[in-house]
């Protein structure tokens, strides 16, 4: 279809629909009505066609009517023939059509006026019913038996109709009582209908306003959680009838409390009433209580109350599900004897019911600790030592059981009855209110095994342990206590306390203090606590606690006359590292600086260690001090100016005036790269981190293992020795981060080593060189996360990020074993014990308790350990069996250091024993041949006498008697109060004895009787000298030149001081 | 007149304190069991440098050693290792042919010991005890207390590690501090100048003195009833007994001894070893000692380990030729026993840093003269890997289903070459479950 085409067709629809000018009428004006209506006129007769043409009409069609006159779409015509240039025409009605069948007539006309007609059917069809509006339903009061009601009109609409007829059935009579429909029906001309229905209801005539009277109200005591409760009847007036009544009472029953019903009333014609009603349910009934039986039960193992379990009791009430249930038990446990528990239920409202129940404790019999022995043989050891599961096999039993410093290990099976002690002994030692045994079983109190019980509760391995270490703990043991000790007089006591602590004689006051106590302990106790008091205080004090802790430190190895600071440490660390470049050298100046500068830096930690005890500081500071100890030349090494006007050194000044043992404590250091370096106490000192280096592949384990050593007691390396260490076999890439061979040791302390990171291996801090940037590979970890332990709790805190060291000191100091550890090196240090008898275990435990109780006083710690039976014992009564006292009494060889201090001591201060020819004394080239220690290839001092040390000695007894007897004897001098050389055994006998009691006295600490054996045993020494008649004195030996001995006094007391020189009570502690 | 014999003369004139004291009633026979030098590389060596040669293409990697397997060197029945290929043109160092060649045939190499730690201070306490546990004492100690403990010095050591461990069974005496002078003071201790005759005390009065000083020393022990004070009392007692007198002659064999002349070795570690060795020698000379523990360190390579650990290998070597030699000299080398050991041995890989970690499979190498056992031998071995490879304990022959050695092995072989295995205070005390194996025939 051409376009000219499609809006010609176009144009005539629209026409058509709308009724336009039809398109004949614009060709032939025929005056007929041009609105469609009626029947249409005939059409004229077509005219004679040209040839060919002609039309067809659109399909007759049937459409549903929407009014009165129905638009319709016709549709369009085509023709054919004719000349092609067609104009085509239909009568369609211009109104619309009517109802029922119109027919159309369609004209084509071409361009040479030929026309063709044809026709069109168009039929409008009414199917749609009326619309029906009907009146509201509607009630009335019945005016008789039928009424008569106006019940409205309906009104309906149709489409064509323009009015439609209504009508309903309403009874003509009238409606009766009730509802009765009436059903209304509209009818169309058509014949459509519809039909809707009225409910028109017909009621009784009212009685009046509608009023309501609730019942009265109620009060019930309660049967249960929710009670049921009848409310009485409610009464209604008036209204229509009939009236119904209602409320809202809870269906279930009432609560407690007041609960108010709502009653309502609602009458015929829906009127309604409301009255309230209010209901209150109490509790008052208490609750029903059934208490345990009564109980008998024996003391408890630990002598003092007893903890019972008195059973459950059971309550139940009316109300309350759960009434509580409560009984006034002491808190503390039972005491011996009867005791009447109360038991209380209360419920929730208040209501309470009592009952009692009474415990009877029987005083306890403890049991003989030796009847456990063969229990712990055959019962507890081999839950110990059975190898799956592994409880405490291959640690501690077995043929190599590891060390710990409590001696917890078993290596003979059965375990014999000394076994039994060390397990005991460790079983008495608390751990947070728990037995060390069960809390390092369960993996508490560092242990390195972990938890040996993981399923405690349900293990009866464990509750066998369990009970058995309760009975350890509580057994009376034979073990005698300690008081059958002696110490010999109050002097001898004195004496000995004085020469260690102080490495001198006893003042005339102290020996007066001590004396004036006579022979009663206890005064003298405090006698000599008043004389230790002083002896903390005093130099000589100090030397022996530095001594005691090089020798666990070793940090001397770097310090004095080991050279250089630029041969020990790593310059780089100091702020000023250059500092002594500027000096001259003219005799020595910069070596001397240099040195004392070194001799500063390497004796930081020792003197750190006299700084905290000698200002009273908590001794944890050892660890924790944010401040170092320099002395005037590392003092300008490091930078620092500790606060003294002449102090550090100035180059305007003389070396010479500057105490290199002028230690001063500063706070603020840097490195010469401007870095701060976190302090922390001993481990963050140069000295001990360039005496502990690490390595690359070490990362900072050595350091790790001895800060387990030196603080914890814990020597982590003896702990590698593991039987059944399959090497051939090891897990992973990195064992020492997956074995658990390897694992069991380095989780413990690979952490520690972590926090060492940013101190490199020679001990310079870096604050780049943190742990995550080093303990990984590749991102993958090769090392555990750096903490105090693998503990979450226990890893590096993000505070603490860049001085670990800090969060390292704080961690040792806060752990129990430092204190331990703490207490064994004094107590090895002054007696040269080592505790590991369960006597000496459990006092150490025990003399910790204290020294943590004092807050670390160090002190008060050195005079705990000084008064104990430890250092002071000297002989056992006869009613003792030896064997119950491994380890009592001291019996310690003097160290180098301090029998040449005390040869200065017994001879006036100024006197230093040196070899004749060597010049060399103990401090000097005999200090290791006397067993001395160098901290560096000899780390252990020698305990027992070698033939050099056997040696030495005589060499000391004969010399010293030879450079002092003459000298003194002549001189009035100190070793000879009560003779000269002229006092001989006839006449003075007396006098020689008793400057033998003094000699016995102040060389040895022996308080003897002048008639005493050992007093005749020496004044015979004399005699039996004098009588080989010789008088030649040595020419060292003379005083003033004399070398006869005329008298024979010279040469008998040479011997006697000789033989006294030698003696036990000389050479050891 | 020599010195020496100057010394010997004036100790006769010093009278009858050192010829017929007290203290010479206690002396006893002189010792003619052979003479223990042990010889500690401590750090923990690597017997693939040497005495266990594996060579480049084994090991993890492949770089179990930075030599050619085809270089490997064999003294004997005794296979060693080349030089690592950065000192294969250096002949400034002596070298393992060196001493395999004059030596193998008094040589027993015992390889592949499992020593089952990687810790050092259980390196070397199972190397030197014999066994893990911390209370055994050290095998110099053992021999000295069983075979030599009337003798002055009966066990001479350098250092105080657990190398020389004693466990208190015998005294321990470190000589690597004080002079000769001092020494000689301590062996002449009754003279006023040891260079003269003058003594303090007459012969007499000495004699007096020491009978007052045992009376009262007993009286003391008899009323001391404490166990610490009486054991302290009664070592006091043993010490004041102990005949001394050979410490007179060791001070002399001390003197006679001179120093190298410049370096063992080119290096001072090795003439310091050597030295070591001299200080012993001259206790043995001298009748007082029996047994001597000395050690080199530096081993503990844990970085760049060709260059720090083979040079200290060939000091302990070099050390040791000329320690045998010296013996030679001194008439003794009929009588020597040398062992040399180590903490562990390093790992068959080198780590990040070219060093080498640690490693449990270690090396024995005992140099013995002719009357103790034939030399020319190799007791076990290591495989490709470097791991301990088991022996059959009759044969010695490599056997799947034999023993693997251990150091218990070893040293029950050695208390036995001492001849104390069977000794009831070694096998009551200090006791190994493990056979004697027949490593020293």
């Amino acid at each position: 279809m051409s376009i000219s085409r499609l809006v010609w067709f176009s144009l005539l629809s629209v026409f058509a629909l709308a009724g336009c000018v039809r398109e004949e009428e614009a060709l032939t004006d025929n005056g007929s009505d041009p609105i469609g209506g009626g029947n249409p006129p005939a059409p004229p007769p077509p005219p004679t066609p040209p040839t060919g043409l002609a039309i067809t009409p659109p399909a007759d069609m049937q459409t549903e009517a929407t009014g009165p006159m129905t638009a319709v779409s016709l549709g369009q015509a085509s023709a054919s023939g004719g000349d092609g240039n067609y104009t085509y025409s239909n009568d369609a009605p211009a109104g619309g059509f009517t109802l029922g069948a119109t027919v159309v007539t369609w004209t084509v006309t071409d361009g040479a006026s030929a026309q063709a007609s044809d026709t069109q059917s168009v039929t409008v069809s009414d199917t749609t019913p009326p619309t029906l509006s009907k009146p509201d339903d509607m009630q009335v009061e019945s005016t008789g038996a039928m009424t008569m009601v106006d019940i409205g009109a309906a009104t309906a609409v149709d489409l064509v109709d323009a009015a439609p007829t209504v009508n309903n059935d309403m009874p003509a009579a009238g409606f009766p009582m009730g509802a009765t429909p009436v059903t209304w029906t509209a009818t169309d001309a058509s014949g459509n209908s519809v039909s809707a229905v009225q409910m028109v209801t017909v009621t009784a005539p009212s009685s009046g306003p509608l009023n309501l009277t609730a019942p009265a109200n109620v009060s019930v005591e309660a049967t249960a959680a929710l009670t049921n409760v009848t409310l009485g009847a409610a009464m209604a007036s008036g209204g229509t009838a009939p009236i119904t009544l209602s409320n809202d009472a809870p269906a279930t029953g009432f609560p407690l409390g007041a609960t108010v019903v709502t009653w309502t009333a609602t009458d015929a014609v829906n009127a309604t009433a409301t009255a309230s009603q209010t209901v209150t349910v109490s509790d008052t009934t208490a609750p029903s209580l059934t208490v345990p039986g009564n109980l008998t039960a024996s003391q408890d193992a630990g002598l003092g109350n007893t903890m019972v379990d008195l059973g459950a009791a059971t309550a139940t009430d009316v109300v309350d599900a759960n009434p509580t249930v409560s009984n006034d038990a002491p808190a503390g446990g039972f005491p011996v004897g009867n005791t009447v528990v109360t038991w209380t239920a209360s419920d929730a409202s208040g209501n309470t019911s009592t009952g009692v129940q009474t415990v009877q404790i029987t005083a306890f019999v403890a049991e003989n600790c030796d009847d456990l022995v063969a229990d712990f043989q055959t019962v507890v050891f081999p839950i110990m030592n059975q190898a799956n599961p592994q409880v405490c096999e291959s640690c501690h039993t077995g043929s190599a059981p590891l060390p710990t410093p409590n001696g917890f290990a078993f290596s003979n099976n059965p375990p014999t009855a000394a076994d039994f002690e060390v397990f005991r002994t460790v079983a008495n030692i608390d751990s947070n209110g728990q037995s060390l045994v069960l809390a390092k079983a369960i993996g508490l109190a560092g242990h390195a095994g972990g938890n040996r019980f993981p399923d405690a509760a349900n293990d009866p391995d464990y509750a066998t342990f369990e009970s058995f270490v309760g009975r350890a703990q509580a057994c009376v043991a034979n073990t005698p206590t300690t008081s059958e000790v002696s110490y010999g007089t109050g002097y001898e006591q004195l004496h000995k306390i004085v020469g260690v602590l102080g490495s001198r004689m006893p003042t005339s006051d102290e020996a007066n203090l001590v004396a004036a106590a006579g022979t009663d302990q206890s005064a003298i106790d405090q006698s000599l606590a008043a004389v230790i008091d002083g002896l903390v205080n005093e130099d000589a004090f100090y030397e022996r606690v530095t001594e005691m802790y090089n020798d666990l430190l070793l940090t001397d190895k770097d310090a004095d006359d080991r050279g250089s600071v630029d041969d020990n440490f790593d310059l780089d660390a100091f702020a000023n590292r250059d500092y002594f470049e500027g000096f001259s050298n003219n005799g020595g100046l910069r070596g001397d600086l240099r040195e004392n500068a070194n001799y500063g830096i390497a004796r930081a930690p020792l003197e750190l260690v006299k700084y905290v005890i000698r200002n009273d500081r908590p001794f944890t500071e050892v660890l924790t001090a944010d401040y170092m100890m320099v002395n005037p030349y590392s003092a300008d090494l490091l930078g620092v100016n500790a606060g003294d006007a002449g102090f550090p050194f100035s180059a305007t000044e003389n070396v010479n005036n500057h105490d290199r043992d002028d230690f001063r404590p500063v706070q603020a250091l840097t490195q010469q790269n401007g870095d701060s370096v976190p302090l922390a106490g001993v481990i963050g000192t140069h000295a001990f981190l360039a005496r502990y280096p690490s390595t690359n592949t070490n990362v900072n384990r050595k350091r790790a293992r001895f800060v387990f050593y030196y603080f914890l007691g814990i020597d982590i390396e003896g702990l590698a020795a593991r039987d059944g260490l399959d090497l051939d076999n090891v897990v992973g890439e990195v064992p020492t981060y997956e074995d658990p061979q390897c694992t069991v040791c380095h989780d413990v302390m690979d952490p520690i080593a972590g926090l060492f990171t940013m101190r490199d291996n020679d001990g310079e801090y870096d604050d780049d060189n943190r742990y995550e940037y080093t303990r990984t590979t590749n991102g993958v970890p090769r090392m555990v996360p750096a903490g105090y332990t693998m503990d979450p709790a226990d890893a590096l805190p993000g505070a603490n990020e860049f001085n670990p060291l800090v969060f390292l000191g704080l961690k040792l100091a806060a752990d129990d074993r430092f204190a331990d550890k703490t207490v064994r090196t004094v107590l090895n240090g002054l007696t040269g014990i080592e505790a590991s008898s369960p006597s000496s275990i459990a006092f150490v435990n025990e003399t910790k308790n204290r020294f943590v109780g004092s807050n670390y006083n160090f002190k008060a710690l050195v005079k705990d350990i000084v008064l104990s039976d430890y250092f002071r014992a000297t002989n056992l009564a006869l009613t003792e069996a030896p064997a119950d006292y491994p380890d009592v009494g001291s019996g310690r060889l003097l160290t180098p250091e301090e029998l040449a201090r005390k040869i200065s001591a017994v001879t006036g201060g100024a006197y230093e024993w040196r070899g004749p020819n060597s010049n060399s004394g103990l401090n000097g080239r005999h200090y290791m041949l006397y067993g001395g220690i160098d901290s560096d290839e000899v780390i252990q001092r020698t305990t027992s006498p070698t033939a050099l040390i056997d040696g030495i000695q005589e060499r000391i007894a004969n010399q010293v008697a030879c450079d002092r007897v003459a000298e003194d004897l002549y001189n009035d001098g100190l070793l000879f109060p009560n003779v000269d050389e002229t006092t001989v055994p006839a006449g003075g006998e007396a006098d020689i004895r008793q400057n033998m009691v003094f000699l016995h006295r102040h060389l040895l600490g022996e308080d003897l009787a002048t008639d005493s054996a050992e007093i005749d045993a020496t004044y015979q020494l004399f005699l039996d000298a004098r009588a080989l008649g010789e008088t030649a004195i040595p020419s060292p030996c003379r005083s003033n030149g004399q070398s006869n001995d005329g008298n024979q006094t010279v040469l008998p007391w040479m011997a006697v001081v000789t033989y006294l020189l030698s003696d036990f009570r000389f050479l050891y502690d | 007149m020599k010195r020496r014999d100057f010394m010997r003369m004036s100790a006769t004139a010093s009278g009858m304190l050192l010829c017929g004291g007290a203290r010479m009633a206690l002396a006893q026979q002189a010792y003619s069991g052979p003479f223990w030098l042990f010889v500690e590389a401590n750090g923990g060596w690597d017997p693939t440098s040497f005495c266990d040669p594996k060579g480049s293409g084994l090991g993890v990697n492949g770089d179990i050693n930075n030599y050619d397997q085809g270089d490997i060197g064999q003294a004997g029945n005794i296979r060693y290792a080349p030089p690592p290929d950065s000192f294969a043109a250096d002949t400034s160092l002596y070298r393992n042919q060196d001493f395999f060649d004059a030596h193998f045939q008094r040589l027993v190499v015992i390889n592949g010991i499992n020593h089952g730690t990687n810790s050092h201070q259980v390196g070397r306490t199972a190397s030197w005890t014999g066994s893990r546990a911390l209370n055994y004492p050290s095998i110099a100690a053992l021999i000295a207390a069983e075979n030599a403990g009337d003798m002055a010095l009966p066990m001479v050591a350098s250092s105080s590690s657990e190398s020389s461990k004693t466990n208190g069974i015998v005294p321990r005496t470190l000589v690597n501090g004080g002079d000769l002078n001092a020494i000689r003071e301590i062996a002449l201790p009754g003279l006023t100048n040891v260079n003269q005759s003058t003594q303090y005390h007459s012969d007499n009065t000495r004699a007096l003195i020491e009978q007052a000083a045992a009376a009262r020393r007993q009286r003391q022990l008899n009323e001391q009833r404490l166990q610490r004070l009486s054991n302290a009392l009664a070592e006091h007692n043993a010490a004041r007994n102990r005949d001394v007198s050979a410490l007179r002659d060791f001070v002399d064999a001390l003197e006679a001894t001179s120093s190298p002349n410049g370096y063992v070795n080119g290096r001072s570690n090795a003439r310091n070893l050597f030295n070591s060795a001299q200080t012993a020698f001259a206790a043995f000379e001298s009748g007082a000692a029996a047994t001597a523990q000395i050690r080199i360190g530096g081993f503990d390579t844990h970085d760049d380990h060709d260059a720090r650990h083979y040079p200290r290998l060939m000091d302990l070597l070099a050390a040791v030729d000329n320690i045998i030699s010296d013996a030679n000299q001194r008439g003794i080398g009929d009588r020597l026993i040398v062992v040399m050991a180590s903490d562990f041995a390093r790992t068959n890989k080198y780590n990040n840093d070219n060093g080498k970690d640690h490693w449990s499979h270690t090396s024995m190498m005992v140099w013995g003269a002719p009357a103790y056992f034939s030399g020319n031998r190799v007791v076990g071995g290591t495989d490709d890997l470097q791991r301990s490879r088991r022996v059959n304990p009759s044969t010695l022959a490599f056997d799947n289903n034999g023993i693997e050695i251990t150091p218990e092995y070893t040293h029950q072989a050695l208390r036995s070459l001492a001849g104390i295995d069977q000794n009831p205070s070694v096998t009551g005390n200090f006791p190994f479950a493990q056979q004697v194996l027949p490593i020293f025939t």
